[in-house]
């Protein structure tokens, strides 16, 4: 016998008419789009508006772009656009397939930002104004949506020396800037630290938890950490008791992902630690060597291991949309095939890092770019 | 379209679900295919829990928000999808290669129209892989397109006050160039 009944109650409105689909579907779809689809349709609905800018929606779609299949590098170069009546320069990335361009903030001093780092399509570039050691202000700026965000004053303000880095804790989806305050006389013996959350919009001055007689002496404040396994990396000189450790023998690393207590690791012996941290056996393996022909210079890693390098090409003639200074060329080298491929780029760049689109500081930015 | 494809068959080692949709139709399926619709395997397991039926005999469930055009589609999509993953079951890859391409394939027969009643049937039973699918084609379908195209589209009215609209245009300016005609 057969008895029928509905499988199980449904809220009323998936019984609506054709073509209204409930709303988690269109967010659903929304979150698949590219950014500059996204950002157009916010005119669509004003139903549609308010959760796109949320934490949950930016943290969906980023992860919808970052499992596509295509991956994504950024090469930075400045471009003068001469066809727009007011200077406009542009830093260009490459996602391989397609070339996108994007304008970089009238705000930015061009002959004083330096790229500090590079997380979710966000940038952290740092101005540095009157001194290679000093970054007076710090920016996050995410390119693809044309925002950016000028950061709030320092809370350590009597040192004129710092060392920044910049991570993303990827548990809350939050982005930190670390500075570390580097001793220029005998009034401020160490280094000390503070760490700016965007979930909170303010620095906060952070005390490192280093062994009881270890001070952190020096930093080159000129070199950004390096950001891996969730984690800042700094070469540091180290004083333990009357030992000097110095000309940056030392790894300090701090841990992002530590809620509420940024806590800084010693790397005293910096082979133990890593040996234990990152389940290394060896310091230092060789993984493969690989002869390249040609090549000018070493750029960076895409994150599926590929190699991105500048090399010298045959000169073209091609007077393309880049002009094509020394017949140079950014190139991709898968390291076991050695298959090499050109990702558009036709110039030596200023910088090379990671990129991916992202609606990431939609809600937070305090300036527009272009 | 033939809905009442086969005739349950006894000596058949998998057994056969029956699903009525909203406009009256019978579809007989295998139990495999209507298991990866969340509704209907809910519904079944319920079913056998309360020992209303017995485990072999077919089941008829109605399906009250589902019409039988959407739904020959969804099984059709997931018939494929089970053969594709059956038959490149240790090779990740593979499958999905050919996934996109059958994907691929589906799509030319299918109006972006027709997208939203297949999203709605494919919420309705729960059948994450065709939404998902579904999602993305919409997504792909939409990406180059005009506010006004799009709103058509999923059938709104703009319920922006005087001016609002006009803001978020002008703050966003750029994401306007370079779209697709109506």
């Amino acid at each position: 016998m057969h008895q029928t009944r509905e499988p199980c109650p449904q809220p009323l409105t998936l019984r609506q008419r054709k073509n209204h689909l409930p709303h988690d579907i269109i967010l659903n779809i929304l979150a698949r789009l590219p950014v500059k689809s996204v950002l157009r349709f916010r005119c669509i609905y004003k139903t549609w508006d308010s959760p796109i800018s949320t934490p949950k929606f930016i943290s969906t779609h980023l992860n919808n772009n970052n499992n596509n299949k295509d991956h994504f590098c950024f090469i930075s170069k400045v471009i003068y656009d001469s066809s727009v009546s007011e200077k406009t320069y542009y830093t260009v990335a490459s996602m391989f397939n397609r070339i996108s361009k994007y304008p970089i903030p009238s705000d930015f001093d061009l002959l004083s930002v330096k790229l500090v780092g590079s997380c979710s399509g966000l940038f952290c570039v740092a101005e540095y104004k009157n001194h290679d050691w000093f970054a007076e202000v710090i920016y996050l700026w995410n390119p693809c949506i044309r925002k950016f965000k000028r950061l709030p004053d320092f809370c350590l303000r009597q040192y004129n020396r710092n060392a920044i880095g910049f991570a993303c804790q990827s548990d809350t989806n939050d982005y930190k800037v670390v500075r570390l305050c580097v001793p220029n006389n005998v009034n401020l013996p160490k280094v000390e630290s503070e760490v700016y959350r965007l979930s909170s919009d303010s620095w906060r001055r952070v005390t490192m938890s280093l062994r009881p007689n270890v001070v952190v002496s020096y930093i080159d404040p000129f070199w950004p950490a390096t950001f891996v396994s969730e984690a800042l990396h700094w070469l540091v000189d180290v004083k333990e008791g009357e030992r000097q450790f110095l000309h940056q023998s030392m790894i300090l690393s701090f841990d992002v992902n530590v809620i509420n207590l940024e806590r800084y690791h010693s790397l005293m012996d910096v082979v133990y630690r890593v040996l234990e941290e990152y389940g290394v056996h060896e310091l230092w393996n060789k993984l493969f060597s690989v002869q390249l022909e040609n090549v000018s210079s070493f750029l960076d890693c895409t994150r599926y291991g590929e190699l991105i390098v500048l090399k010298v090409v045959e000169a073209k003639s091609k007077v393309g949309e880049f002009p094509n200074w020394n017949n140079l060329a950014v190139v991709s080298i898968d390291p076991e095939t050695l298959h090499e491929k050109d990702i558009g780029v036709h110039y030596r760049p200023t910088t090379a890092t990671t990129f991916v689109e992202s609606l990431v500081l939609l809600d937070g930015a305090n300036g527009l770019s272009g | 379209m033939s809905n009442q494809s086969e005739s349950p068959n006894p000596t058949s080692s998998s057994n056969k679900i029956t699903l009525k949709t909203s406009d009256n139709e019978v579809f007989e399926v295998e139990e495999a295919v209507a298991m990866k619709f969340c509704t209907v395997k809910q519904y079944f397991d319920d079913e056998n829990n309360n020992n209303v039926t017995s485990g072999t005999s077919t089941t008829l469930i109605p399906l009250p928000n589902v019409e039988s055009h959407p739904l020959a589609i969804l099984i059709t999509y997931c018939k494929k999808h089970l053969e594709i993953k059956a038959n490149n079951a240790d090779n990740k890859k593979e499958m999905e290669i050919d996934m996109e391409h059958y994907e691929r394939e589906f799509l030319k027969n299918v109006m972006p129209q027709e997208l939203t009643e297949l999203i709605l049937a494919a919420n309705y039973l729960n059948f994450k892989e065709a939404l998902d699918f579904f999602c993305r084609a919409v997504a792909s379908a939409i990406q180059n397109k005009s506010v006004e195209y799009v709103r058509k589209f999923f059938g709104l009215e703009s319920d922006f006050k005087p001016g609002e609209e006009e803001k978020l245009r002008e703050e966003f300016a750029w994401s306007f160039e370079g779209v697709d005609e109506d």
